[in-house]
């Protein structure tokens, strides 16, 4: 269990760690944009979906078919859109005004309660899920079972930490992100039109809380705070990771996913999210910056 | 690279005329200054601290928020470009501090300066580590390894990627040993062999002059003077204002200390 949670966090995290050190933007509204990404999925794949002739099958053991696939595209758009505008409208006035690290990050909050409040009023308070019915797990080993959505997402995990590495380090947009983290003034006078990079980073970011998001979806069940709740473990995952860091937030994400599920065993189920406080605590009293972060 | 000493049109390299920049509306930090250059000059700014000699630079540059003002690059209008497309239109730029990406590698900060290069990204890259042998033998250094000497040549090399007109250096030997100073000159000169104007800013202002054609003096956001470089070396007045104890030279040096020591320090006392 605890990798599937730690898989999920570890994606989330890997877009917060990114939007922090690339943007400087510490970004309280990201698990409420991975509630987005929730709802438009379960749009498509629910009845009103249905109606569009969107839903429909599944593929092999999985729980789910095309229409998550459709639903994922939407989600994607859909998050990735939100997130172009947010820095438009809202971000990119706010550098301009010469907004500090603190001004992002209330408006971020604020974003992410009207995010929240949005989605509650179109669904209400209740509990959805992609696909009803139970989904049995298959035995690997003796003891250990799991579900096939489940080494679903692990495998995604594990495909987007490759592809963002690969982004980050072998393609000169994702050197031109890298470089603007390091030093955006320099970047200019290099002519790398950081303003560009940024919307890149912010496109990033939302395909990444997308994708966070339906594996989120495919994992729980679907409720307007489902993003929200898992706020504080993406920025334990980041910061304990060392923020600014991706390699550092998928293990990050990996630890802290791992470390809930594990603390169980000794505490009661009902602490196990004081887990992600007991990690940010610990770093920063630790190792400020983190396992893989640079120098604070 | 740029030829001879203007462009067809018969422009200098460089016309800037009544610019007026700084951080915040309103509150000028350089103001109504002009300045032209030839691409065959190196051209020193010098003056005291806080008079606006990085500023002027910057604005040129674009690289500030509040810049008025005409700015010209090779007989083009550029005064509405930013940092960016000025770069991109031919002026390399060398800021002061933290003028290489830390965290990058040696071969990726040259990628970032040839970012608006396009299918001869690789090329460019052989060419300009060609006249750095310090920075060839291990592109994947980190630049955050790199001694302070060998990090202002990376900067160069980095602003030398798009093949500029003109190569603007904010203080390029601040903090560097006397040998490094003496190797940036030396870089800074071969580059300008190869048809690029320079622009300098420059604290050790004595040395500096002797690598240039023409000195600009900058007081209070305003251009004081703008001469031949020897002129000024010679000239008593400047030496004892703007000069310092700079220079290098021991004959100088007695006669430099009693002037300094008559006025205000000025700017570039040895490190």
């Amino acid at each position: 269990m605890g990798w599937i949670v730690g898989s999920i966090i570890a994606v989330g995290a890997v877009g917060v760690t990114l939007i922090y050190g690339i943007l400087g933007v510490g970004d309280f509204a990201y698990g409420d944009s991975m509630t987005v990404a929730m709802f438009a999925v379960l749009f498509v794949v629910s009845a009103e979906g249905a109606n569009l002739g969107f839903q429909g099958g599944s593929f092999g053991p999985l729980s789910f078919g095309w229409g998550l696939v459709v639903g994922l595209l939407f989600a994607i758009v859909l998050a990735v859109g939100l997130a172009l505008a947010l820095e438009v409208l809202v971000y990119r006035r706010l550098r301009r005004r010469g907004g500090s690290f603190f001004v992002f990050a209330i408006a971020s909050l604020g974003i992410g309660i009207m995010l929240r409040a949005l989605v509650q009023l179109i669904w209400g308070p209740s509990n959805f899920r992609f696909t009803p019915g139970i989904h049995k797990a298959i035995e690997i080993t003796e003891g250990i079972r799991i579900k096939p959505d489940q080494i679903f997402i692990i495998a995604l995990t594990l495909v987007i930490g490759v592809g963002v590495y690969l982004l980050l380090y072998r393609t000169r947009f994702g050197k031109a992100m890298r470089a603007t983290a390091d030093n955006p003034e320099l970047a200019e006078a290099s002519g790398i039109r950081t303003d560009r990079v940024r919307l890149g980073t912010w496109a990033l970011g939302g395909l990444l809380a997308a994708l966070a998001g339906v594996m989120l979806g495919i994992q729980t069940e679907v409720r307007f705070d489902s993003g929200f709740v898992l706020l504080l473990p993406l920025f334990a995952a980041a910061i304990l990771g060392g923020i600014g860091s991706p390699g550092g937030a998928l293990i990050g994400g990996l630890v802290v996913g791992i470390g809930q599920e594990v603390s169980t065993r000794w505490i009661d189920t009902g602490f196990k999210p004081a887990i992600p406080f007991i990690v940010v605590t610990a770093v920063l009293l630790l190792r400020p910056r983190g396992l893989f972060g640079r120098d604070a | 690279m740029s030829e001879g000493t203007t462009d067809p049109g018969g422009e200098p390299l460089v016309r800037i005329r009544g610019l007026t920049a700084g951080y915040v509306s309103g509150i000028d930090i350089i103001h109504d200054v002009d300045l032209e250059m030839r691409a065959d000059e190196i051209v020193t700014i010098i003056g005291p601290n806080g008079a606006g000699k990085s500023t002027l630079i910057k604005g040129l540059m674009g690289a500030l928020p509040y810049i008025t003002g005409e700015r010209r690059l090779a007989g083009g209008d550029v005064s509405n470009l930013d940092a960016p497309r000025l770069v991109a239109a031919g002026a390399g730029y060398v800021p002061q501090r933290e003028n290489v990406f830390a965290s990058l590698s040696i071969r990726e900060n040259l990628e970032m300066g040839g970012y608006r290069r396009h299918g001869d990204l690789e090329q460019r890259i052989d060419q300009v580590l060609e006249m750095f042998p310090a920075l060839r033998e291990r592109p994947r250094e980190r630049a955050s390894r790199l001694s302070g000497g060998q990090r202002q040549m990376l900067a160069i090399a980095r602003a030398l990627m798009l093949d500029p007109q003109l190569l603007c250096l904010d203080e390029p030997t601040a903090s560097l040993s006397p040998a490094a100073r003496v190797e940036i000159f030396e870089l800074v000169a071969n580059v300008h062999e190869g048809g690029v104007g320079v622009l300098l800013v420059e604290q050790n202002a004595t040395e500096a002059l002797r690598w240039s054609d023409r000195g600009v003096v900058m007081v209070n956001g305003e251009k004081a003077l703008d001469a031949p470089a020897e002129e000024m070396l010679e000239s008593g007045d400047v030496g004892r204002l703007f000069l310092g104890r700079g220079g290098d030279d021991e004959q100088e040096e007695d006669a430099e200390r009693a002037a300094a020591a008559a006025n205000e320090p000025g700017e570039g006392s040895p490190s």
